[in-house]
Parts: structure tokens; C-alpha cells; sequence
């Protein structure tokens, strides 16, 4: 009798683990891959949602699937997704979404913490999706474009921009879960990466953009959008995404270029970089410095001079990224902090966590606080090693 | 008289047996009766040995006592004198020659028919290396094969009969000194125990001596090698021979018993690192990938990379089957094709497996069916099956299997967990023959546990009984 009782008291506690009853097959359900939201302009219609899936269709003669996209106007998310499960036979699963494609007007109108509710509360909702910003266009323009090399656009956007956020710097990754965290921070400021479609939308959906080996149609990541009060307010340009980047210490695998006589370049590659934050007040106002060194490899070097035993010239090449990267980290700062008015390094949050008291004693809120901030930045660049080869290849040849 | 009544109640008895024949003499006016069963006696042995010598001599023996001459100069290695009436026909059945006096004694002359198969090679556990000969079914060379390997003088054998009907000779093979007490006593309280009529096989007496609870685990270790049944002698295990059964059961016996191979110990050690853990790996893999699959399938696609939920779900496109279903039925055919192979009669299996791999794997998954992934799903599971030379280990581990399925089915991976949680208590709650089943993982051993997973030079040329511990 005991042993019976036991096996009651451990099959209850199963059912409930396994929380509800959720058995389901595969084939029942369409898989989104990404999903696009963009404004309507019709009253009770507020959102128009777009999704991409997955698995739609078997490609002949293969295990390669093609993509389909549906689209539906609702008042809510959620409203809208159910108008989509009308026209497609599949019940829609959200849990391996990649990619949010929100669009620019959308951004500019409305507080995504308004229709990112949805995706927080549903559990089966994948929390880590990347959300990009469709630069000057519709979102779902950009999910509708079949693209070279991955076969599924969705996977195309996430896996080129690790890539240019890790190669190039000038873009930035931002999950689904952080946005939201960095929106509902006091200054509900952050950035967003950016994309941009070049070509005819009518061109891209089909097929056929791909059969060329230079496509009409092409997804390029463009430099950072900056969000202030939870609305679009600008862009940065390429050098001043890439100080965001250093400051946040994102750009590790990046590079800088240096311009070391009249007329010709020297790249340096990051091979490590530190930024830390010192916060304080002087004088009663707020004050940051930026203390960012990093660790580089000289990669490319044209210039004149040689460097043979020269620490003079090594060090000299080490001021000049120096210089260079210290007026990244203004340009970027001078926008966003000067221009915008926009925390995205949230700083003052940082003041109200550690610094409360004299905030309050100078007379600043948490809001107001950024606006007054001064910074000092301070570059240390080290240069490790200089490749194969001590002078440049143009030197050589002239012997 | 009295031979003659007594001749008459075993004619009663056996209801006249037609094997069973009776030669009287008469020598020196003193009557003796030669009984003998036509059937497991060699008649050559008897002519040549008993009756002929007794024609010869008659005459010379005149004043001497009948019985103590036959007792004496009849050459047989075997002579036991007994003196109950009712012990007869069981000496005539297995095979002796009884001689019947008139003063109510009696002796038995072992003439036994060579009615055995030779010894042949081990055919269901077999070895790249080392020995090859199995066990027969002769009782006495299978004693042999033991003491052949095993020469010392401390190897005592106990000797039991069991069966009502069958009377059957059950041996107990252990090491004096380095067997556990503990164990010995504990096996031959349950032998003396057992109450049944008809003793088969080894498994007959396996399954009167196990305990009574619904374990599917075999809790003993069945070998038909000696070369393996000698080597666990030496590390202190008891070992029971069946009458007329091929195998040898060994006692007791531990989980990770079925991890180790006779041939482990002619190779090098260290290469044999490399086998124990394929064996481990290809345990878990058997026991648990269709489950995990399943509740892969039907509730976690969360744990899975996209890439591969993709290719998953593009596999099952258009099956019209959810996939436990394919799960069950492709597992249950993969049965039926290993049940037909084996009996199958000679060498018609191989065509069996030939339209079997065509029919549900290629042709299967071709027509839409099954999807593909069931087929390396439920492959894995088979395959990683017969990596063990225990059929009992194979046989038992299908329940696992398809108890963690149906867990999988209902609960998802909490469901496997659970599963995995009620097997493991069940291993460990059990003992065979009062030693833990799952030592030495549970209770905690670590020094025990490298032998399991790394064969030491140590353990190889010096085993230890790992059960006498628990005696002091």
C-alpha cells in the first residue's frame, strides 16, 4: 500500500513538473525563423507583422527547406500572429526565432517596450533573438529577400552581423532581452544595429537573386541607430559606431587604420581590449573617464619608413592608433552624449547606483544627470608583433 | 530370496523397464545380481569389466566372501558401497552398474556411456583471443575444465542433488580461503531451499535462487567459458556447474561485471581502456537515445540548434506516423528481425538481415513511411545493444528502453529523468547474494571503480576478492 502511495506522490509530481500536457509533433508546426514588425497606419490595425518559416516546404530532391513569409495586420502582436495561423496550415512556434526586424517608422512612433511584451511573456518565445533595425525601410521588405550563401535569410542576418560586429565594429549585437532591460533602465536608451537593403524588393523575393553570382538585391549591416525615451532619434556614422564599440569593449577582433606619412595607411589589429569607467565629480558636475588599452598587431604597413630595431617609430606608430582611437571614442560621445542627448552607455544609471548621495547633494536626477556629464578618455595601445615581415613589402622591392 | 524380491519391487518400480536389465551369478553358492540400464551404461565397460572377469574366476574364488571380492578386484575407478534399497535406480540411471547381495548390500560401479557432445567452441561468447573451448554438456569434463585451469589444492567443490524427478547433480566450485564465508553460506541455504522437479538447464536453478521481486537486471553472470568461469574463481566468486547444462553460473555477481570480458585480460591492459569505455558509452546510448529523441521530438525542440530542428522537421515532412509511433514499430520490427535471425535454421539468416535492411530502412524511409532520423535513431539504439556477450544483459535492457520511451512519450525529458532516477534506485537496492549489486559505485569505492573503467596490471595478475571486505 505504502509503495502504491509512492508511486501515486512521484507520477503527480511528474505531471506537474512537466508543466501542461504539451506533447506535440513536429510536422504540426511552422518554425519562425524571424519575425519583422512595422507600424499600419489604420487605427485599429496598429502593427503589421510579418513572419519568415522555416520549414515550409521540402526543396526537391533534397533535406533543404525553402522559406515562406506571411504577414497579417492586428491591434497586438499576438493578434496579428493569429490572424497569420489563418492562412497557414501550421501552428506558428516562436521558440528558435533568430532575428526581430523592427522598422524605422515604427521605431520613430512607438515604445518597443509597447509590443516587446509579448515576446517577454510568451514562454516559448526565444529571448536571445537579435533585433536589428530595417534602415529607411519596411521591416518586412528585408525578411522577404532570398540571399546568397545560407540558403535561410534569417540565419544570413544573424551570421553576418556576429561577423561584421566581430570583424568590422562598426555594428553591435543586441538581444531581444536586453533591449528591453536597456529600455526599461531610467533613460530607456540604447542602440540598435541597422540594416539596410540595396536593390528592388520585387527582385529579391524571388528565387532568381540568387541564381546570379552578383545579386541585384543585397542585406548589408549598416553603423548603429540610437534610440532616445524609447524612440528612434539618429544614426551614427561608421566612426562613431566604432567608438561605441571601444567604449563598450565590443570590438575585439576589429582594427584600426592609421594614416602614418602624408599619403599612406597602417592597419593595426585588436587583438585584446579593456575599456573600464571611473565615475566622479569634480568641480560638482559629473565626470567619466574612459580608460580603454588595448593590445594590438601591426597587419599592414605602407608606409615609408621601416621600422628595423626603431622603438621610436614603433612607439610613434602606437601614439598615432592612439590618437586615432581616442577621436573615435569623442566622435561617438560628442554625438550621442552631445548631439542626441541620448545615454547609450548608460551612465546615469552607474551615477544612481554609486554615487546617489552627491548626485542628489549637486542637485541632479537621474534623468538630467547625462546631460551635463565631461569626459576624459585616456588610450593606451601596445603593439605586440609586427607579422612576418619588419619592413613593408614596397621598401623591400626599392633595395 | 531376498535378491529376488528386491529384483522384483525395481521390475515394479520402473514398471518393467526395457533399458534396465538384470544378469544374476551364482558363485560359490553365494547369489549376486548385476543391475544395469541398457541406455546411459556402456555395455562394452560392463562385458569386458564386470561380467567377463566374474566368468573367468569364478572357479578361483572358492572360500573367499563374494563381496568383498567384487568389492576389491573388480577394476572400476569408481566403486560405492551403500546400503539403501532406494538409492538404486538412481545409480542405474545415472549410469553405474549396481551389483545387489544377498545380505542386503550393495555396489555401484560407475560404467557410464560416453553419450555427450565432444567439447566444442564457445559459440555465443566468442573471442578474438585466448582459449576457445566451451563447456559441454558432460558434468565430469566441465569439473575438469576447472580443475585443468585452476590446480590448487583449496578449489572445493560441493556436490548437491536437485530435482525430484530430474535428480539432478548441481556443483560448487569455490576457493577455500578466499571466497567470502558470507557468500557461500548465503548460496547453499538457497540451494538447500529449492523445491522443484525437473532441473533443465542452469537457468532453472538461476531462477529458483534469485530473489522473488520484478528486477529485470540478471543479477547472476551465465558463462559457457571456463577460461572466464576459472578467472573469477580467482577473484573469490562461486561458481555452480548443472548437470547436463553447457553453462556455469557465477555468483555473485555486479552490475559492472557486464563492462568486463574474459578477453580484456589477454590484451594489453592499456589498450583495453579504450573498449570498457565504448561499452559504458554504448550502455548509455542503447538505453537512452530513442527516449531522448522522443521527448527531442515531442516536447524539448528548444534544446535543440536550429540547423538541426530544421532538418529534423524537414525529415518528417509529409510521414504520416507521430514519432513515437515510428519509434515503437520500427524497435519492434528491429526484434522481429533479430528473433527471425536466430531461429532462422542455418544459413538462412543472412537473407534475413538482407531483406530486412532493404525492406525497413532504405525502401521504408524512400516511401515516405518512416523518416529517416528514426531509422539512426532506433540503428544507434540496436546497434549499441549488441556490444555485450551477456544475452541476458541484451534481453533485459529492451525494458529499459522502452520504459524510458514511454516516460519520454508522456513526460518529456522530466519524464527521462525520472525514469533514469526510478532504474537507478532499482540497481542499487539490489544485492546478489547479500553483496551490493552496484558496488563499487554504490557504496562509494573509488578504488574499485578505476578497476572497472581502467584494467590495472594489478588487478590482472593479482586479483583480490572485492567481497571479503563486508566479512570482518
Amino acid at each position: 500500500m505504502q509503495k502504491k502511495i509512492k508511486y501515486i506522490i512521484l507520477i503527480l509530481i511528474m505531471l506537474t513538473l512537466s508543466g501542461c500536457y504539451n506533447y506535440k509533433e513536429l510536422n504540426d508546426s511552422a518554425i519562425v525563423s524571424a519575425i519583422s514588425i512595422d507600424i499600419n497606419d489604420n487605427k485599429t490595425d496598429k502593427y503589421t507583422v510579418g513572419v519568415q518559416i522555416m520549414n515550409a516546404k521540402k526543396k526537391e530532391n533534397t533535406n533543404v527547406s525553402e522559406i515562406a513569409f506571411y504577414e497579417a495586420n492586428g491591434a497586438s502582436i499576438y493578434d496579428a500572429l493569429g490572424e497569420i495561423v489563418l492562412s497557414s496550415p501550421k501552428e506558428l512556434y516562436l521558440g528558435h526565432m533568430e532575428v526581430v526586424v523592427l522598422g524605422e517608422e515604427l521605431l520613430k512612433q512607438k515604445d518597443p517596450l509597447e509590443y516587446l511584451d509579448f515576446f517577454m511573456r510568451d514562454s516559448s518565445a526565444e529571448k536571445d533573438a537579435v533585433v536589428i533595425v530595417a534602415k529607411e525601410n519596411k521591416a518586412k521588405n528585408i525578411l522577404k529577400v532570398i540571399t546568397p550563401l545560407e540558403t535561410i535569410p534569417s540565419q544570413n542576418l544573424k551570421a553576418s552581423l556576429f561577423n561584421s560586429a566581430n570583424l568590422s565594429g562598426t555594428t553591435n549585437i543586441i538581444t531581444l532581452d536586453e533591449l528591453v532591460s536597456n529600455l526599461m533602465d531610467e533613460g530607456k536608451e540604447s542602440v540598435l544595429p541597422a540594416v539596410i537593403l540595396t536593390g528592388s524588393v520585387k527582385k529579391g523575393e524571388s528565387q532568381d537573386n540568387i541564381k546570379d553570382s552578383d545579386p541585384d538585391v543585397r542585406i548589408k549591416f549598416d553603423n548603429l541607430a540610437v534610440l532616445k525615451n524609447s524612440k528612434l532619434i539618429g544614426y551614427l556614422n561608421e566612426n562613431e559606431s566604432f567608438g561605441y564599440n571601444i567604449v563598450s569593449a565590443d570590438a575585439k577582433n576589429t582594427y584600426v587604420k592609421i594614416k602614418c606619412d602624408d599619403e599612406n595607411f597602417a592597419t593595426l589589429e585588436i587583438t585584446s581590449l579593456k575599456t573600464n569607467e571611473e565615475i566622479s565629480f569634480k568641480n560638482k558636475k559629473p565626470n567619466v573617464t574612459i580608460n580603454t588599452s588595448a593590445k594590438t598587431n601591426i597587419t599592414e604597413y605602407n608606409c615609408k619608413m621601416n621600422f628595423i630595431n626603431d622603438d621610436e617609430l614603433i612607439n610613434d606608430i602606437q601614439k598615432k592608433a592612439e590618437k586615432r582611437i581616442k577621436h573615435l571614442i569623442n566622435l561617438f560621445l560628442e554625438k550621442s552624449y552631445g548631439k542626441y542627448k541620448s545615454d547609450t552607455m548608460h551612465y546615469g544609471s552607474m551615477f544612481y547606483k554609486e554615487k546617489e548621495k552627491q548626485m542628489k547633494r549637486y542637485g541632479y536626477t537621474n534623468k538630467t544627470i547625462k546631460n551635463d556629464i565631461t569626459f576624459n578618455v585616456n588610450v593606451n595601445v601596445k603593439t605586440d608583433s609586427s607579422g612576418l615581415t619588419l619592413k613593408s613589402v614596397k621598401q623591400e622591392d626599392k633595395r | 530370496m531376498t535378491i529376488k524380491k528386491i529384483v522384483d519391487g525395481l521390475k515394479k518400480k520402473t514398471n518393467n523397464a526395457p533399458d534396465i536389465k538384470y544378469k544374476e551369478f551364482t558363485i560359490n553358492e553365494q547369489k549376486v545380481t548385476f543391475v544395469y540400464s541398457m541406455s546411459v551404461a556402456s555395455s562394452t565397460s560392463i562385458n569386458d569389466f564386470i561380467l567377463r572377469r566374474l566368468d573367468e574366476e569364478k572357479d578361483k574364488i572358492k572360500d573367499k566372501n563374494i563381496y568383498e571380492y567384487i568389492k576389491n578386484f573388480i577394476p572400476n575407478n569408481n566403486i560405492i558401497p551403500f546400503d539403501k534399497k532406494e538409492d538404486i535406480l538412481y545409480y542405474v540411471n545415472s549410469g553405474f552398474t549396481v551389483a545387489i547381495f544377498e545380505s542386503e548390500k550393495y555396489l555401484a560401479f560407475e560404467n557410464r556411456a560416453n553419450i555427450f557432445s565432444p567439447i566444442n567452441k564457445s559459440e555465443n561468447e566468442r573471442s578474438l583471443k585466448g582459449p576457445s573451448d566451451a563447456f559441454s554438456e558432460n558434468y565430469q569434463f566441465n569439473m575438469g575444465m576447472i580443475r585443468r585451469r585452476v590446480k590448487t589444492e583449496d578449489l572445493w567443490i560441493d556436490e548437491k542433488t536437485i530435482g525430484k524427478k530430474s535428480k539432478t547433480k548441481v556443483a560448487m566450485f569455490y576457493i577455500k580461503g578466499l571466497a567470502s564465508e558470507k557468500v557461500i553460506k548465503n548460496i547453499d541455504e538457497k540451494l538447500n531451499k529449492i523445491n522443484i522437479d525437473y532441473v533443465g538447464n542452469t537457468n532453472y536453478i538461476l531462477e529458483a535462487i534469485s530473489n522473488p521481486n520484478r528486477f529485470i537486471l540478471p543479477v547472476n553472470l551465465v558463462t559457457e567459458r571456463p577460461d572466464f568461469a576459472a578467472q573469477m574463481l580467482t577473484e573469490g566468486r562461486v561458481i555452480l556447474m548443472v548437470e547436463n547444462s553447457n553453462e556455469a553460473i557465477i555468483l555473485p555477481c555486479l552490475f559492472a561485471d557486464f563492462f568486463k570480458n574474459p578477453e580484456d585480460y589477454y590484451e594489453k591492459s592499456l589498450n583495453i581502456i579504450i573498449s570498457r569505455i565504448v561499452r559504458f558509452i554504448a550502455f548509455f546510448l542503447t538505453v537512452f537515445t530513442p527516449a531522448i529523441y522522443v521527448s527531442l521530438m515531442a516536447f524539448n525542440w528548444e534544446s535543440l540548434p536550429s540547423g538541426l530542428l530544421i532538418s529534423f522537421s524537414v525529415q518528417r515532412e509529409g510521414v504520416p506516423f507521430s514519432s513515437i509511433f515510428e519509434i515503437l514499430v520500427m524497435s519492434l520490427m528491429f526484434q522481429i528481425l533479430r528473433e527471425s535471425d536466430l531461429r532462422f535454421p542455418g544459413k538462412g539468416g543472412s537473407s534475413i538481415s538482407i531483406v530486412g535492411a532493404l525492406v525497413l530502412g532504405q525502401a521504408a524511409v524512400e516511401a515516405g513511411v518512416v523518416s529517416p532520423i528514426t531509422i539512426i535513431i532506433v540503428g544507434i539504439a540496436s546497434i549499441s545493444s549488441l556490444a555485450f556477450s551477456s544475452i541476458d544483459l541484451i534481453n533485459s535492457i529492451r525494458w529499459w528502453q522502452l520504459f524510458l520511451i514511454i516516460m519520454a512519450w508522456m513526460f518529456g525529458f522530466v519524464g527521462v529523468i525520472f525514469g533514469s532516477l526510478i532504474i537507478l534506485a532499482t540497481l542499487v537496492s539490489q544485492n546478489s547474494c547479500e553483496v551490493a549489486y552496484f558496488s563499487p559505485f554504490e557504496p562509494f569505492n573509488l578504488k574499485e571503480q578505476k578497476n572497472v573503467y581502467i584494467p590495472s596490471k594489478k588487478e590482472k595478475f593479482h586479483p583480490k576478492n572485492i567481497f571479503r571486505k563486508k566479512d570482518k
